[in-house]
């Protein structure tokens, strides 16, 4: 005597079904088709990365040295020379544009996750926010240039660093927003419980629980407008010297690959070349930072 | 066309490159607002049929 599952297959009575994968079954096969393209696929997305690195090892990996970083941009038809100026320019731009994203993006998310989640402010904040992810970078830079560089009479570093909060804004409030929820509620219920006030809960219990999430998507944000170049067009410009003032034009790598690329002296494109790795590695390490800061602990 | 034109624009272009910088966000905010408009109707038609 037979039974019949409701799938169709007929097993023995009392005898257990035979587990055993069986490639003549069609979903068996079409299970093993499915996985190999998902491989496949996974490592054909991979290859633009892969190549772009091995393309900028061979290219730029031969000029790295430690003049690169301690020495200025050489003229026209001078030889050697570095971009020591230029990774500093990026760096404080980044600093600037951190010190103003992050306290008003982790500000906006503590709102969104926590005080007004589906209130009509929030609801827009969070719907500008996903606007401003697929925001041209260009436009930040034309919008710095009427608001700041216009006001302030020169390209500056300050300027710069503005259009790349604008840039890391939503990034830090989207990632921030999630990790505040992902904050169980029990933890709070229990900080409300002893007594604390939902200020107390936010500060002493929420912000630390959330904040290797909170890190990552400030790390992320970093990672994202440390390679920018087009809005630093319009806000810093360039600049062949030292950074003495955030009120003046700033060198960038972006901006000097932008500018060397295009040269036609063959120290400058080698220059360009070595540039655009250390920029990758600056934002690779950002990348693995975020991955080790957000990696779950337990 | 903002990025090679804007370093020796004059005023008259700057203004120009201003209004394509308004195309180009006008633009942007109609992919946006389609894109999160569909995944909106397409998130209700989900958690209604569950």
């Amino acid at each position: 005597m037979t039974d019949t599952t409701p799938s169709g297959f007929s097993i023995e009575s009392g005898a257990p079904p035979s587990l055993a994968q069986s490639w003549s079954e069609r979903r068996a096969l079409s299970n093993a088709l499915l996985t190999i393209g998902a491989w496949i696929a996974a490592l054909l997305a991979g290859i633009p990365l892969v190549s772009v690195l091995y393309m900028l090892i061979m290219e730029g990996g031969s000029r790295l040295s430690l003049e690169l970083f301690t020495e200025l941009p050489p003229a026209g038809f001078e030889m050697g020379g570095g971009f020591g100026n230029a990774i500093v320019g990026t760096l404080v731009m980044v600093a600037i544009a951190a010190l103003i994203s992050i306290p008003i993006g982790v500000l906006a998310a503590v709102y969104l996750s926590e005080l007004g989640p589906n209130s009509r402010l929030g609801q827009t904040s969070r719907f500008l926010a996903k606007v401003l992810t697929g925001f041209p970078s260009i436009l930040a830079g034309v919008f710095v240039y009427a608001v700041v560089v216009l006001a302030m009479g020169t390209y500056s570093a300050i300027a710069g660093g503005v259009s790349l909060a604008i840039l890391m804004l939503p990034t830090v409030v989207l990632t921030a927003e999630e990790a505040l929820k992902m904050v169980p509620r029990k933890m709070k219920d229990a900080a409300l419980g002893i007594g604390c006030t939902r200020t107390q809960t936010i500060w002493k219990v929420v912000l630390p629980t959330a904040l290797p999430g909170i890190l990552t998507g400030v790390v992320l944000g970093v990672a994202r407008v440390a390679g920018e170049s087009a809005p630093l067009l319009f806000t810093a410009l360039f600049s062949n010297y030292w950074l003495s003032r955030v009120s003046e034009p700033t060198a960038s790598l972006s901006i000097l690959i932008y500018n060397f690329s295009s040269m036609p002296f063959e120290n400058q494109i080698q220059l360009a070349w070595a540039a655009s790795l250390v920029l990758v590695l600056i934002v690779l390490v950002f990348n693995v930072l975020s991955r080790l800061i957000g990696r779950p602990k337990y | 066309m903002l990025a090679s034109h804007f370093p020796e624009a004059g005023p008259v272009e700057v203004e120009a490159l201003m209004y394509a910088a308004l195309v180009l966000l006008a633009i942007t905010l109609i992919v946006n607002v389609v894109g999160i408009g569909l995944l909106t109707i397409t998130q209700r038609n989900l958690s209604g049929r569950a």
